[in-house]
């Protein structure tokens, strides 16, 4: 039975091990991994979806870190340095723009009288004395091939919608993300008169003055016309294609702000869809606009991020704010996004632009 | 590798064979024409007229030595023993033929000793319940047995006269007496001390290496008692490695694995949800039950399907002798378990019942919370002849409830059926056969309410999420166990099944859904699955203990098709009587993932299969355990693991909702995962004391390539330390006293940490539809960055036992749970909404808090 026995040495030497060995596990637990007073800077944030044709304006701001007792109320970030390069061209400094249209924008408005191009990539890169340098690049892609809008009054869930079929070309040899949306955008109505080849505005004291005296005038008579301020109303849509990935997002008789499509299914082809949108807001006595239902051919990144923002929207009030994901862009050392988009667009009038 | 691992394991398997024939080459009857002679003269005698040719050479032998047979031999080994005694060859069994070669040693005395097997069941004397685990000792050779789930036990002995003790905790030792002369078969009957807390250890026990702490407690003490309902499994949760989180489905985490990564087998059939109240209390009904086991560092290779644990329950046949039952009544619910025979010795029935009866109580202390489960368990035993035993099992249980609390808005209903026929039969005296068919059905409908208001208070959103699943699995087993010799020991067998999940939907809308029949229907994911396995128990020596196997399954879903070979290795070294270090590695795989809304509070849980991108979920585990066990009862061990999880599930960032079955796959995504750490306990048991310490420290990860910018994150229930305390004293025959106290870092979990502008705010978009003071996006820089407080609960209890009549005994119980009302869960959230303050807002979780609550059980 010799054997049943270890030298006692070897039992107390693996004591003394284990106790050991025990000793050093606990002392590497107490090292912290995580704390929740983790210091972390606050960031600059690109919101800029850069469109083909249109002038450069850039919205950037700042987060605000959120914990007990923060005030949340966003800062403007006018004292940021920001460059855009176009590719294969020299680079632009972009300005703040103080115009009273951006005074309720909660970023700062870059712009610069600079238009987009399709088909092309612009770097920005901002500077700011305590935020640091973030950077970004965007693809601008091709216009989408918009072949034909039809529209017809509907009922969708029994809400009173503008029914919209909408065809497209799409292209082979490009893998492309779609995305439609519509928006009213607010307008202010223009009126004058022409008197002797030139406008006179009737909007003024003086104009209607002036108008009482030659009114009388052969051909003389009040015209008008509209002119966009930059603001908009989103317009809530509503999808039955299953090949849309808003059918991952929700449940598709929930409405939508963005429709999204890849070309997978349909690479190459002709796709037809129908949007439904709704009319809540389609006329508006105190606030005139027009509808825009646009088509946009959008990057990769600018795609993913809309379509986590739509989750973002979709979820935000449903889930507590600890289960919401955050969407995600491409903004290096910053948050937010930096896309391109080129769009294709039918404009349509409800409200009576007298 | 793993396959090189099975071909010598298989390769085991052939010599044990061939060795087991050589035994009965011995055992031929052969009676010499002489009982004097020459060794050659013998050998010849065998070659002329014996059972065997024997082909030797005289260089290596003594052929010269005159041999006088003593005793009358009539086999070849009794003849061998003493013609070829101190000769220094050795044995080589060929085709019939023994070759005699040199040896630098002698043949061992009991070399050509013929041995027989003394095989049956070992049962309770009272009802007739077979033993799982009773202990079979034969003190002349220092060897022993341990009867199976089913009282089946084998043992081989040496021809002529042995002496066995036969003993079971709690029953009285039994010693018998057997003259061998062939193989035998004599079932055991072991009646209960009077005094059943008495445990005493003798030396006529059978000293297995094993350990045996994945063994629930059969004592009921505080800590297994839940307001009154004793759980058997709850005493898993003092063990290290083990957590216990309510609330949530199944709530038993085991080693850092998610509570899908157990596998509950009820009588050998799965059980998806195991639990009544989230995870509260166990389906199990402690007076049904025979035994319970946990694997959670060595898996039997008989076991497969989850990465973490494996809960073994076996309930009882039911008393065969005459009617017993128990009832019991608590302030949770009532139950009662009848049991008695149909035909005396030949069939039982046993019948289990529990429903809840707290929900007015609840309803009366406007709560807002809402408690209905049942279970009703029945078993059917019946033997046909001496050697088959068919067994029946149904089991059905449901629950529904509902939290209408500050914060959380649920309803939830999840309930499991399964069912059983299983068939038992001693194939022979080495060998015996447990066959059986399954089907098990679990079913789980939730609703979740969120309201949203503004800063006035105005509701200006209310949905709630419906969602339903239900998995259906069927299975036919079986598993044969061959004892090969006293010192080897196999088990193979088999395992065909089909699961049909009918998917998840999700149902949004403006209240909750009670009918299944009101979710749309979706096409079922149904997939197949073979295993096939084989394990050794092998105790080469009283130190050394190893159990090599290999468990194969291959599965099938739709044209994905994938097999695993799974190898299991456990090994035991004694190093002296009080210590002892053990090693065991294991590969496992689990083909069903379960995926969860990431809502607080809400059972949602949902099953899929593994597809070609969402491959098995797969773990390798390995575990170096020591144990010290001294003669005062004290039982020390210590465990280090180290656990690596591949294909883990979550879901796909911006996919926390299943609403499109053709694209299910596309919402969960895969990742790995890993865990470590140290787990401790000490134990002692004296006839006044029971006392129980159990320490885990554990680290647990995770890593998927969309969460957390591909870096590591802690998982969710990533708690570094945790501690259990009970402690249970019996005063004296009629009372005792219990109290159980643990603690637990508290979980990790994530919280918005930064917020910025609303993009389409910054496009000059404005939605009218949205509130002005919500636009705005939280990010959240790092995943499960904050932990919460730390969990803590202390429970007591104390128990009257008193006998009414001869046959009729009763035990009042009564208890504090959670006698200083800690929460069990914690949640924590965020407000904020432009131009306030932003709050962090804390909500405590907990169904029962500071609740006293009084049992009284009667058996008869």
């Amino acid at each position: 039975m010799k054997c049943l026995t270890a030298p006692y040495y070897l039992t107390k030497s693996i004591r003394k091990s284990a106790w050991a060995a025990v000793l050093i596990v606990l002392l590497a637990s107490c090292k912290k991994n995580f704390s929740s007073d983790q210091f972390e800077d606050d960031k600059l944030v690109i919101l800029a979806e850069i469109t083909a044709g249109d002038s450069v304006k850039i919205p950037i701001g700042k987060t605000i870190k959120v914990e007990n007792g923060s005030l949340i109320r966003f800062e403007k970030v006018n004292d940021a340095s920001v460059t855009l390069t176009e590719a294969n061209s020299p680079s632009w400094v972009l300005t703040p723009n103080y115009s009273p249209q951006y005074a309720t924008n909660p970023t700062s408005v870059f712009t610069n009288k600079k238009h987009f191009k399709v088909n092309t990539t612009y770097k920005i890169e901002i500077n700011h004395p305590t935020l640091g340098i973030v950077k970004a690049t965007a693809v601008i892609p091709n216009y989408p091939k918009l072949i034909n809008v039809d529209t017809s009054s509907a009922q969708f869930n029994d809400k009173d919608v503008l029914a919209a079929n909408i065809t497209w070309k799409d292209s082979l040899d490009k893998e492309e993300f779609y995305v439609i949306e519509a928006l009213k955008e607010m307008v202010r109505v223009n009126h004058f008169f022409i008197y002797q080849n030139k406008r006179y505005s009737y909007d003024t004291q003086q104009g209607k003055d002036l108008y009482a005296q030659v009114k009388n005038t052969p051909g003389i008579r009040i015209l008008s016309d509209t002119t966009g301020l930059n603001k908009f109303t989103r317009l809530n849509l509503y999808t039955n294609d299953n090949n849309s990935e808003n059918a991952r997002i929700d449940k598709l008789t929930n409405p939508f702000r963005r429709i999204f499509f890849i070309d997978q299914s349909f690479n190459g082809n002709y796709y037809t869809t129908t949007v439904f949108i709704d009319k809540q807001f389609f006329v508006d006595p105190t606030q005139k606009g027009r509808v825009r239902l646009q088509l946009k051919s959008v990057g990769r990144e600018l795609y993913n991020y809309l379509k986590l923002y739509e989750k973002y929207k979709t979820d935000f009030g449903s889930v507590p704010t600890n289960q919401l994901v955050s969407p995600t862009g491409n903004v290096q050392n910053g948050l937010g996004i930096f896309g391109g988009s080129a769009k294709r667009e039918k404009i349509y009038y409800f409200d009576v632009l007298l | 590798m793993m396959k090189y691992y099975c071909i010598l394991v298989f390769l085991l398997f052939s010599v044990e064979l061939t060795w087991a024939q050589k035994v009965n080459l011995f055992s031929r009857s052969y009676t010499p024409s002489f009982q004097k002679g020459s060794v050659a003269a013998f050998l010849d005698d065998i070659n002329q007229r014996g059972p065997a040719i024997i082909e030797y050479t005289s260089n290596y032998i003594d052929t010269g030595r005159i041999i006088t047979l003593t005793g009358s031999p009539t086999t070849l080994g009794t003849v061998l023993q003493q013609v070829l005694q101190e000769q220094k060859i050795n044995v080589v069994e060929k085709n019939n033929k023994l070759i005699l070669t040199p040896s630098p040693t002698p043949l061992p005395d009991d070399f050509f000793v013929t041995s027989y097997s003394v095989y049956g069941i070992i049962k309770e004397a009272v009802s007739g319940e077979p033993l799982a685990e009773a202990n079979i000792f034969n003190p002349a050779k220092q060897n022993g047995s341990l009867s199976n789930d089913h009282g089946y036990y084998t043992l081989l002995l040496p021809q002529g006269k042995s002496i066995l003790y036969i003993s079971y905790a709690g029953y009285n030792t039994q010693r018998i007496e057997l003259d061998i002369k062939g193989s035998t078969r004599a079932d055991i009957y072991l009646t209960p001390k009077s005094d059943i807390e008495e445990v005493t250890v003798t030396s006529s026990t059978y000293k297995t290496t094993e350990k045996e702490d994945n063994k629930a407690a059969k004592e009921t003490n505080s800590n297994n008692i839940v307001l009154g309902e004793s759980d058997v499994l709850r005493s898993f949760y003092m063990d290290p490695g083990v957590k216990n989180i309510p609330e949530i489905t199944n709530g038993m985490l085991v080693r850092g694995g998610s509570p899908d990564e157990n596998v509950f087998l009820l009588d050998g059939n799965t059980i998806f949800n195991p639990t009544h109240l989230l995870g509260t209390l166990s389906i199990v009904n402690k007076t049904s039950v025979k035994s319970t086991q946990l694997y959670k560092s060595n898996f039997p290779a008989r076991y497969g399907g989850g990465l973490s644990s494996v809960i073994d329950v076996m309930t009882k046949d039911g008393n065969m002798q005459e009617w017993h039952g128990e009832a019991n009544a608590g302030l949770l619910a009532g139950s009662f378990t009848v049991e008695g025979p149909v035909k005396k010795d030949r069939s039982s029935v046993m019948v289990s019942f529990r429903q809840s009866w707290i929900d007015p109580i609840l309803r009366m202390l406007n709560s807002g919370i809402g408690v209905n489960f049942y279970d009703l368990h029945v078993k059917f035993t019946q033997w046909i002849g001496k050697k088959d035993k068919l067994m029946f099992n149904a089991y059905a249980g449901h629950d529904k409830l509902l939290l209408r609390q500050n914060y959380s808005n649920n309803q939830q209903q999840w309930g499991n059926k399964a069912m059983s026929l299983a068939w038992n039969r001693l194939l022979g005296p080495r060998a015996f056969v447990n066959t059986s068919i399954n089907i098990s059905n679990y079913d789980n409908l939730a609703g979740f309410r969120y309201n949203l208001y503004d800063s006035t208070g105005h509701l200006t959103q209310n949905k709630v999420y419906n969602t339903y699943s239900s998995i259906r699995h069927y299975n036919a087993r079986t598993t044969l166990e061959i004892s090969a010799s006293n010192a080897v020991k196999i088990d193979v067998g088999g395992k065909a099944s089909y699961t049909r999940i009918h998917p998840f939907d999700s149902n949004v809308g403006e209240d909750f859904i009670d009918k299944p029949g009101d979710f749309s229907a979706f096409p079922p994911l149904s997939f197949h699955e073979v295993v096939l396995f084989y394990e050794n128990e092998i105790r080469p020596d009283k130190q050394f203990f190893f159990r090599p196997g290999i468990h194969v399954s291959h599965y099938w879903y739709n044209d994905y098709q994938y097999t695993s070979w799974q190898p299991r290795l456990y090994s035991v070294y004694k190093i002296d009587q009080h210590n002892q270090v053990d090693m065991s590695y294991n590969h496992m795989t689990q083909y069903l993932h379960l995926v969860t809304n990431p809502y607080m509070g809400i059972n949602s849980d949902a099953w899929v299969p593994s597809t070609a991108e969402l491959n098995p979920e797969e773990s390798d585990m390995i575990n170096l355990g020591y144990t010290y066990r001294d003669s005062k009862k004290l039982l020390v061990t210590a465990d280090v693991y180290y656990k690596q999880l591949k294909n883990v599930t979550n879901y796909a960032e911006g996919q926390n909702l299943f609403l499109n079955t053709a694209d299910w796959g596309q919402s969960v995504q895969l990742g790995k995962g890993w865990t470590y750490g140290l787990e401790t306990k000490a134990e002692r048991i004296t006839d006044k004391w029971y006392l129980h310490m159990s320490y885990t420290l554990s680290w647990n990860w995770r890593k998927f390539d969309g969460i957390n910018n591909g870096a590591k994150f802690p998982f969710k229930y990533d708690r570094r330390h945790e501690l259990n305390v009970a402690a249970t004293w019996k005063y004296n025959k009629h009372w005792n006293f219990s109290a159980f106290w643990m603690f637990a870092t508290g979980d990790v979990y994530s919280l918005p940490n930064q917020v910025y502008p609303d993009f389409d705010d910054a496009q000059q978009i404005s939605d009218p539809l949205a509130p002005r003071e919500y636009r705005l996006i939280y990010h959240s820089s790092v995943t499960n960055r904050y932990r919460t407080l730390p969990y803590h609960r202390l429970d007591v209890s104390a128990s009257y036992n008193s006998q009414l009549s001869k046959k009729i005994n009763s035990r009042l119980t009564g208890g504090v749970y959670n006698i200083y009302g800690s929460p069990s869960q914690y949640v924590y959230d965020l407000e904020g909404t432009l131009g306030k303050r932003s709050l962090v807002v804390t909500t405590k979780y907990q169904f029962f808090q500071v609740t006293p609550y009084i049992s009284y059980t009667v058996t008869f």
